[in-house]
């Protein structure tokens, strides 16, 4: 292999590489990133895994003299392309080690054989779902928080994906709160309606990909697979196993209690009184009157907080407890200014909403 | 590498095969059985044909010497180091006795001839990935795995924790498989997980996701709950004949008498008797024999304190051997080891005197004969002190010694008091 490439380029590919490679592992070849030229297309595609989510990304501008593939450490080249200050380099691979030159300095890296690098199944992926880069990063934002880790129920690890025809749909549960969006998309004539699990990991490495807002990104779902591709990058990931929990019959209908709230105010109210809380006693109590929101917690051995905040309410008195953790959370993902709360009853599921197309519910805690 | 590799496991490769032609493939085993007879390696292969792409259908035939291709057992070939001296002199007397072990051989081949199994075909991608040990699909984790969960803390491995079971087998078994065949957990030196991860584990054990097989490699399935047990088919491993490890630790380039003392010492398990000729430690176990003879009240704990500093060179060695092996694990091998030495030497010494001076219990012709015994003088001058009764009690002491290392009791005194109650064993023979 022997290719001249821009050094900021192949450094962006590379730093992507090394977000996906696992930091410990018993196959020092997974901690490895595959270069890989073609000459027809004149392309440098930097490859990496952790045997779950696989990563293909293109450099731009570089120019292939003599095809090849090397595997050396992701970590090595990429802090090497870090440090140089050099225009454009040359990657030049023998027997035995892959050689990367620069204007005043040589290295030479040791690496494995190419061959021995696992690579996910080749099937041809049909594309299915199209849509706006900055819409499935704000949709993997307002979701991935939300999923369960390490659950035994294998399901609700990852986050749903549900496509009906121009509609795509995310949902992330862990048992005790769901977060909802929807997103308009571009579906293919032929796929009505497709739904994955996709694992949160990859769904993290995808916000880092989707760096273009404007672009359409194509995503294809293939059984055991999903693949998210843009111009430049090309992200494999296994789906989990599973049934997802029936969701629709998790979110509350009927709440007659809709109260607008003034997000930063409240977050920062539930922050103050969460300070009086501990493992035995975790949750705080909302009580809703006429025009005044009052949040109290009390620990029995360190003390009680109540904090006052003005709303506009005019129902029913409330009395409502939750976990602090639970509505943080997605305060801290919210954009707008403004949220939407319903409730029905002090032990019913709560529901918070902004815009048309995101929803969230938290089951209520007792205090 | 193939199936064919894992000789003389004809019993639990039909197992395995049958239950995959029928269709009724359960989705956990426990492969038990001594250590080092080739568990860990059917896992392997087993798996390496369930991951295959075109696995072929091919008769069961152990060849000429029960090897199937020429890679080695544990992939390492340079097993000369230090072991090609030449001296053979005085292994003329038992040659006979190793030459009609050739024609035992064939006749160990059982019916198999008749079976036909399925092997992984070794050429397509999956093969070389697995060779490779990078198979997205394929699983191992052992005791050492601990260094790579998340919390990566600093452990004397000596068991498998929680985090380990939890991060990677029960997290990645609830996904698809990559390569969409199947996904393969192994896990060795099961009966080291602790009884938090046992419990985590039984879950993914009892209903694991479609296409998700594990198995559980183990020399100690007592160790296992209960639970874990009624949740897996049970595989039994038998030793290997000592003849074939005899020939085998040739091959390896091993010494013809340190093969012949390494094939009887390791009692059928060849992964073991490799181990310890490679490790180079003949010349000490002859040090201790000639030392045994001269055992009195004056020198008993300069002995143990040789045991003992010896069991601490046999931990470095396998340290360096190993390299991602916890010194106290290491260490605490060195000291089992040293037991198992004094365990044969009194087995030994008590046959000689039971059966004659062959000293042995099979008839002749048998593939477990391999002649007579190494340091055989110094075996007949232990048995002048020692009859077969006070053998047997030193025995028994070493089973005692050897629970008190697992409880990590201080290892001088084991060895001290070892020594010692030797020493009162044969006074009250006497």
């Amino acid at each position: 292999m022997n290719v001249k490439c821009n050094r900021a380029a192949l450094y962006e590919a590379v730093q992507l590489a090394s977000s996906i490679v696992p930091a410990r592992t018993p196959k020092p070849i997974l901690q490895c990133a595959k270069l890989e030229t073609q000459k027809k297309d004149q392309k440098l595609t930097v490859i990496a895994t952790d045997n779950e989510i696989t990563l293909e990304h293109i450099v731009p501008q570089v120019q292939v003299i003599e095809e090849g593939a090397t595997v050396i450490p992701a970590d090595r080249i990429a802090a090497i392309l870090h440090e140089s200050r050099d225009e454009t380099i040359d990657l030049i691979v023998d027997e035995a080690a892959c050689n990367i030159n620069g204007k005043d300095s040589k290295y030479r890296i040791y690496g494995h054989d190419p061959d021995d690098f696992p690579t996910v199944s080749a099937a041809q992926e049909e594309i299915c779902v199209e849509i706006k880069a900055v819409n499935l990063k704000r949709m993997i934002h307002h979701t991935a928080f939300a999923a369960a880790r390490e659950n035994t129920r294998y399901a609700i690890n990852g986050v749903l994906w549900e496509q009906e025809g121009k509609k795509l749909r995310m949902v992330a549960t862990d048992g005790r709160r769901l977060a909802m969006i929807e997103g308009e998309c571009k579906a293919a004539k032929n796929k009505l309606a497709e739904n994955a699990i996709v694992p949160v990991k990859a769904m993290t490495v995808m916000e880092h990909i989707l760096n273009t807002p404007d672009e359409m990104v194509k995503i294809a779902f293939s059984g055991n697979h999903i693949t998210t591709s843009t111009t430049l990058a090309k992200l494999t990931c296994n789906l989990v196993q599973g049934r997802f929990p029936k969701y629709t019959d998790v979110i509350p209908s009927g709440c007659d209690k809709i109260i607008q709230i003034d997000s930063e105010a409240l977050r920062s109210a539930v922050r103050r009184a969460a300070l009086l809380t501990n493992e035995q006693s975790r949750g705080i109590l909302m009580t809703f009157s006429k025009d005044q929101l009052c949040l109290s917690s009390s620990t029995p051995e360190a003390g009680d907080a109540e904090i006052n905040m003005k709303i506009e309410y005019q129902g029913e008195p409330l009395k409502i407890g939750f976990s602090p953790q639970y509505i943080l959370d997605v305060l801290r993902v919210l954009e707008g200014p403004q949220i939407t709360c319903e409730f029905s009853d002090g032990n019913k599921p709560g529901l918070i909403r902004t815009g048309k197309d995101f929803l969230y519910v938290v089951m209520p805690v007792t205090v | 590498m193939s199936i064919l590799e894992c000789f003389g496991q004809d019993h639990a490769i039909i197992r395995l095969q049958k239950a995959r032609q029928l269709s009724r493939l359960p989705h956990s085993y426990i492969f038990y059985g001594p250590e080092g007879v080739g568990k860990g390696l059917l896992a392997g292969q087993w798996a390496k044909m369930m991951l295959c792409s075109e696995p072929r259908r091919r008769k069961l035939t152990w060849g000429d010497s029960g090897q199937g291709d020429s890679d080695g057992l544990f992939n390492s070939t340079d097993s000369t180091n230090s072991l090609d001296s030449t001296d053979s002199a005085d292994s003329t007397d038992s040659t006979d006795s190793i030459d009609s072990m050739d024609s035992a051989d064939s006749a160990n081949a059982v019916d198999s001839d008749s079976v036909m199994i399925d092997d992984c075909c070794d050429k397509c991608a999956d093969c070389l990935m697995v060779r490779a040990g990078t198979h997205p699909d394929l699983h191992k984790i052992d005791k050492q795995s601990v260094l790579h969960t998340r919390k990566a803390r600093s452990s004397q491995m000596l068991a498998l924790p929680i985090d380990v079971i939890r991060e990677m087998v029960i997290e990645p078994a609830g996904m698809f498989p990559s390569r969409k065949r199947a996904r393969i957990f192994i896990i060795e030196q099961a009966e080291s997980m602790n009884i938090a991860a046992q419990n985590a584990l039984l879950k993914t054990l009892e209903e694991p996701p479609a296409n998700t097989f594990l198995i559980l490699v183990t020399s100690n399935p007592e160790l296992f709950l209960p639970t874990i047990r009624s949740r897996c088919q049970e595989i039994r491993f038998v030793s290997l004949p000592k003849a074939f490890i005899y020939k085998r630790l040739l091959e390896y380039g091993v010494e013809e008498r340190q093969g012949r003392f390494w094939a009887e010492f390791s009692d059928g398990r060849f992964g073991y008797a490799l181990q310890l000729a490679q490790m180079g430690l003949y010349d000490a176990k002859r040090e201790f024999l000639e030392q045994l003879c001269r055992l009195g009240y004056d020198n008993a704990l300069v002995l143990a304190e040789w045991l003992q500093s010896q069991a601490k060179e046999f931990g470095k060695v396998l340290g360096e051997k190993q390299g991602e092996i916890s010194t106290s694990d290491a260490d605490r091998q060195g000291r089992l080891f040293w037991l198992d030495v004094i365990v044969h030497v009194f087995s030994q010494v008590m046959r000689r005197q039971v059966f004659g001076v062959s000293g042995q219990f099979s008839e002749p012709g048998s593939q477990n004969q391999l002649g007579q015994p190494d340091q055989a003088e110094q075996l007949d001058q232990i048995g002048r002190r020692f009859d077969p009764y006070v053998c047997s009690r030193v025995i028994k002491a070493v089973t005692v010694s050897r629970r008190y290392i697992f409880a990590n009791a201080n290892p001088a005194l084991i060895f001290e008091s070892l020594m010692l109650e030797c020493l009162n064993c044969a006074r009250a023979g006497v």
